[in-house]
């Protein structure tokens, strides 16, 4: 095998793992921007999965498969969110609890489906004139399903929501210090219910394109541990829109590079060693993150702190 | 010159058990500089907060233009073009200098072009001479450069009444004076400005008119050039006191507790102790008076091992104990009886036995090698709440539960029930009537006096100078971080005392 | 227009606060109900099932076998939370423990210097001393650089799950087991042996041993008072003298020391060997016993028995019924998600005005 089929072959896996991971990470940023912690990332993946996979085959129609999912996804976060921000739960707990309840329910309701090994035909892909035409990225990068795209449209807006609009200041904010502003009359609530919703949306989304992209039947257990991984990226591109781009990508990459290394017979080291590289990666990242010198200015300073209004 | 701008008629504001502004009448001409006066706890701020809309007042008028306005919250007064910078900065580290400006502004479309904003807000900050880069991160900024940017909120919001409140606590000399020049600025390009603070020299060097308040109550307003500093000292502090306390002669021996040059750093890395030195003797009570915030934290939290010194020496009973950790004052006999009693001095869902055992779980008879004997704490704990009358269900209540006094006493109770370390105790006390009711407060002030009787040393921090009056034997005033002055007790002169607490050195 | 208020209460009776949990157990109850009529099944019929497990012997044991682990986790967890270090790392520490039981098993089988009887003693103290260390890196990391521990902990689990996967399907490989990813068998000697006439093996013994061990911590000894000042309050510990970094990192160093055991239960207990994935989760079901038992080491042993009674039920479930033992997940989610709802009205009151 010459090295451009290679590369190629490693890039197209990579830009489908990661473009999974990517929207999960994307939705869970958003959330957290807003101070909540939503560790129910995996449950949502997962009944967004299902009730994706549903809808297709029942409709032949990715866009309501899509919104089904996003639905699904919003539904368990909307919980999450009532829980976490109405009844100022430990959200921590709370997060377990959604993923146990997304991926109980997913299991229970998706089981007829297991057994019964109904099939779809993964979305089609779309080639994109000229840029698909570039050695290794264009085949990668531009040769894939829509919702694919839809993953790189979502790191631009989300983006530019976070950074350029009043909504996504006013979001920041609303993390970094709740009742500054509460007393500039923004309402923490809404903005901390309306980004974990939305959040919570997104990572349904990841579940459509993991099923819908890449598997033809469904199964128990088919997000296996993507959505604790997409936890880890948010902190790994330190809730950055733009940098979970090169994060996913990069977790994406790490991920081929393992089963990659073992077909070129690469023997040095094990190459299960780079599976552990990112996490190794996220924990330095924190350390150097937390340290008073950088005075913890990535992590929204809220985060996973109830929010009472001092009267 | 002659319109007032904002007038305050009649403000009376009651919080429970104080009336901190008793029928104030407080006017603020356009385009001038006007200083607000007084002690701690006079009622500045609470006056301030009212026409900011932070607070309600329980009656009064308020005036801007000549029209009678309601204030109801800070979006309110903002919208009337009232702003305040606070003491405790309200801004996001995260976050650049820009986007803290134009966070909550009313003017925000949907999408913000952050551009066009930095350079607003950079030829804003030409304009008044407050220099700060737009585009930087608050994070990396120096206090004066943070207070730049309250300044810039408000600029941009187009305010034309400025509060301040202590503006320079947290300045340094250079800073201070680039803040002054800045308010010169704007005051000159129409804005009307309120200065709140306690040091005299401000006072004289900004103010055009200045009014002091003491003890909810205006005391007089006059024109800065027509006055004098020694005027203004008297009417901030007002007559000398009664003695109330019956004082033995005292008998002072040994240097219980003596601090040599030490600098302590905040964390910021400013210096809020600049070369203190002092001693205190066994028998004697010291007062500390002086405004919170010129160091007082910092001092006990050095003398009681919560605090590195950067520089210098913490002897206690001659014993070098300079940046040891605080179990180890403790073994050598210094009790600290901290600021805030629920949080820091008690344990808040620990019962109160518990509490009262904080520091002593580790000895004998309460614990031996692992176990700790229960029987044993609680009847020590049932005891203790005998001796110190402390008004509880039982020991085994949250201490959360119990009211202010009786949480001081079990502070009270736990440092000086605590048979630890010998004779011959330092006591450490933070404004250890703060807050308490009329019984709670006598019982304190006895205690520290039979304390002193005993032979013991005391150290006490108090923003109520007839307190310090009655209790101490010797009185420091500490201010911007030194202490300015040692006057024993009998030739206490409050005019003095009043200089020195606003920053006017004893010639 | 209504308005609901709610205050901080300032006390609750024993019977609200017993009520509301109730309360919660009961709605949850009812929420399973309906998703079950709602997919066409018997509500009724799904509970008898699901709750066999309590009824017939040899399904309660096999409940307690899996509470073994469950159990062993939760009492660190417990240990842990007091002190308001929220790990969540168990997963972790207990991949962490099979590794070393594993590694300590495979050399002795390739070089035989342990004397058998010596063998478990020995490997239970090694395991434990290993994972201890595993546990105590979060707590130097929250105790001298401020990291957030809930994010340490769980990047840790990623780690030593791999660590563990690879082994097992790598060097640890058992060469006579036809190329499937798992190690040699445990002998003999490196198993925990059943109890006469049950199916629970010995490991339960540790477990009790465990509870008794955290509760008389906790209870009893100086130490625990330290755990409890530093939970309640960090400024009040600093100012009372007592160390966090000692506190944190001996409290990290007990809970996943007896996570590591739960692996090692898990391993000479349960399975006989090393395998891929081999905790269906225990970790984070630990998390969830040590929170819904209040942090209390007694209430934790039976809450335990009842989680790997919802277990076992969900197996039932799935072989009478045909359910996906996801239900049990959904159940338990329900559960937690109540009773988190619950503590909201433990600690407000709740005013209506008009």
């Amino acid at each position: 095998m010459d090295p451009i089929t290679i590369l190629t072959t490693m890039f197209i896996l990579m830009v489908q793992e990661g473009s999974i991971l990517l929207l999960a990470t994307l939705g869970e940023i958003l959330t957290e921007r807003s101070g909540i912690l939503n560790l129910g990332v995996e449950g949502m993946m997962c009944f967004g999965a299902l009730s994706s996979f549903i809808a297709y085959y029942v409709t032949g129609n990715w866009v309501i498969a899509v919104l089904a999912a996003a639905l699904a996804g919003a539904s368990l976060s909307f919980i999450h969110a009532f829980v976490s921000i109405t009844l100022k739960a430990n959200q921590t707990v709370s997060g377990l609890a959604i993923t146990i309840l997304g991926l109980g329910l997913s299991s229970s309701l998706g089981r007829p489906l297991a057994i019964s090994r109904v099939r779809i035909e993964p979305i089609e892909s779309i080639k994109v004139p000229i840029l698909s035409d570039i050695p290794i990225i264009g085949p990668s990068f531009f040769n894939q399903n829509p919702i694919v795209y839809l993953s790189y449209f979502m790191v631009i807006l989300l983006w530019f929501i976070l950074y350029k609009t009043s909504f996504g200041l006013n979001l920041r904010s609303v993390g970094e210090n709740p009742s500054m502003a509460d007393s500039l009359g923004i309402n923490v609530f809404l903005t901390r219910y309306v980004a974990t919703t939305l959040g919570g949306a997104l990572c349904g989304v990841s579940g459509a394109l993991l099923i819908l992209g890449y598997y033809p039947s469904w199964y128990d257990g088919i997000t296996a541990g993507r959505g604790w991984i997409a936890v880890a990226l948010v902190i790994f591109s330190s809730w950055n829109p733009l940098y979970a781009f090169f994060g996913a990508y990069f977790f994406g990459l790490v991920g081929t590079l393992n089963a990659t290394f073992q077909s070129i017979g690469f023997r040095i080291i094990p190459t299960d060693f780079f599976r552990t590289l990112p996490y190794l990666l996220t924990i330095f990242v924190l350390v150097i993150f937390s340290s008073t010198r950088f005075r913890r200015r990535k992590m929204p300073a809220s985060l996973g702190k109830p929010y009472t209004r001092e009267l | 010159m002659e319109t007032n701008i904002v007038e305050m008629i009649d403000i009376v504001k009651t919080f429970p058990g104080v009336v901190a502004n008793d029928h104030v009448n407080f006017s603020l001409k356009a385009g001038e500089i006007h200083a607000l006066l007084g002690e701690n706890g006079a009622g500045k701020t609470t006056l301030m907060n009212i026409l900011y809309g932070i607070y309600r007042m329980d009656s009064g008028k308020i005036k801007v233009d000549g029209k009678e306005v309601q204030i109801r919250s800070p979006r309110d007064a903002i919208k009337l073009g009232i702003g305040m910078v606070h003491q405790n900065f309200k801004l996001i580290p995260a976050h650049t200098v820009t986007e803290n400006v134009i966070l909550g502004s009313e003017g925000n479309r949907f999408i913000i072009d952050v551009e066009k904003a930095a350079k607003e807000i950079g030829s804003l900050a030409a304009n008044f001479g407050l220099n700060v880069d737009p585009l930087a991160e608050v994070w990396k900024l120096s206090m004066g450069e943070r207070q730049r940017v309250e300044i810039l909120k408000l600029l941009y919001r187009n305010v034309r009444v400025m509060i301040f409140d202590e503006p320079t606590t947290v300045l340094t000399p250079q800073e201070k004076r680039e803040l002054l020049l800045s308010l010169r600025e704007m005051c000159s390009k129409g804005k009307s400005i309120i200065f709140i603070t306690h040091k005299l020299d401000e006072v004289f060097e900004i103010s055009d008119r200045v009014t002091v308040l003491r003890r909810g109550k205006n005391v007089a307003t006059k024109v800065t050039r027509e006055t004098s500093k020694v005027e203004l000292a008297n009417l901030m502090i007002g007559r000398p006191v009664i003695f109330e306390y019956v004082k033995n002669p005292i008998n002072p021996s040994g240097a219980a507790l003596k601090v040599e040059n030490i600098r302590v750093l905040d964390e910021d890395g400013n210096l809020k102790l600049k070369d203190v030195s002092f001693n205190v003797r066994f028998g004697e009570i010291v007062g500390v008076a002086g405004v919170a915030g010129n160091g007082q934290r910092e001092l006990a939290e050095a003398i009681t091992g919560l605090r590195k010194v950067c520089s210098g020496k913490v002897y206690v009973r001659e014993k070098d104990l300079t940046n040891l950790p605080p179990k180890k004052f403790f073994e050598n006999g210094v009790l600290f009886i901290p600021e805030e009693r629920l949080g820091v001095g008690t344990a808040p869902n620990l019962s109160v036995a518990e509490n009262l055992i904080l520091k002593t779980y580790d000895r004998e008879p309460f614990s031996n090698s692992i176990l700790l004997n229960h029987k044993v704490i609680e009847k020590f704990a049932e005891n203790l709440v005998k001796d110190f009358e402390i008004l509880c269900p039982s020991v085994k209540v949250p201490v959360k539960f119990l009211s202010g006094g009786n949480l001081q006493k079990v502070v009270l109770a736990r440092e000086l029930g605590s048979p630890v370390g010998g004779d011959g105790h330092v006591i450490v006390a933070m404004y250890p009537t703060r807050g308490l009711d009329v019984g709670a407060t006598e019982y304190v002030r006895k205690l520290l006096l039979k304390m002193r009787d005993e032979g013991n040393a005391i150290i006490f921090f108090s923003e109520d100078l007839d307190e310090i009056l009655s209790l101490s034997d010797r009185i420091f005033v500490m201010f911007e971080g030194k202490i300015v002055g040692e006057i024993l007790s009998h030739e206490a002169d409050i005019e003095k005392i009043g200089l020195m607490m606003a920053g006017v050195m004893a010639s | 227009m209504y308005k609901i208020q709610f205050f901080p209460r300032e006390k609750i009776s024993a019977i609200k606060s017993f009520a509301i949990s109730l309360a919660s157990i009961l709605l949850a109850f009812l929420v399973s109900g309906i998703i079950f009529v709602l997919t066409d099944v018997d509500p009724i019929l799904a509970y008898y099932n699901l709750f066999r497990s309590f009824t017939n012997l040899s399904l309660l044991s096999e409940s307690v076998v899996r509470a073994i682990p469950i159990m062993l986790v939760a009492l660190g967890l417990a240990l842990a939370y007091k002190a308001n270090f929220i790990s969540v790392g168990g997963e972790g520490q207990i991949y962490f423990g099979g590794i070393i039981a594993t590694s300590l098993v495979l050399w002795n089988i390739q070089n035989n210097i342990v004397p058998e009887p010596l063998f478990m003693p020995i490997t239970l103290i090694v395991v434990f001393l290993c994972s201890s260390i595993w546990g105590i890196i979060p707590a130097l990391l929250k105790a001298k650089f401020e990291v957030n521990e809930v994010l340490t902990t769980l990047m840790m689990n990623y780690i030593a799950q791999i660590i563990s996967n690879y082994l097992v399907i790598g060097p640890w490989k058992d060469p006579k087991g036809y190329g499937f990813p798992h190690s040699p068998a445990f002998p003999q000697y490196a198993r925990f042996p059943l109890i006469p006439n049950t199916t629970i093996n010995s490991s339960i013994y540790i477990g009790l041993f465990a509870a008794l061990i955290i509760y008389f911590i906790l209870s009893k000894t100086k130490f625990g008072f330290e755990v409890k000042v530093v939970g309640d309050s960090y400024p009040t510990a600093k100012y009372a003298g007592i160390s966090y970094t000692k506190v944190v990192c001996t409290v990290m160093a007990i809970s996943a020391g007896l996570s590591g055991l739960a692996g090692l239960s898990i391993l000479g207990g349960v399975i006989g060997r090393l395998r891929p994935d081999f905790s269906p989760g225990y970790g984070y079901t630990g998390i969830i016993v040590a929170w819904l038992c209040n942090l209390n080491p007694i209430i934790i042993i039976f809450g335990s028995i009842f989680f790997g009674g919802l277990l076992v039920g969900g197996e039932v479930l799935q072989s009478s019924m045909g359910l996906s033992v996801g239900v049990t997940d959904v159940f338990q989610a329900l559960m937690l998600i109540f009773t988190l709802s619950g503590e909201f009205f433990k600690r407000y009151r709740i005013v209506w005005r008009r």
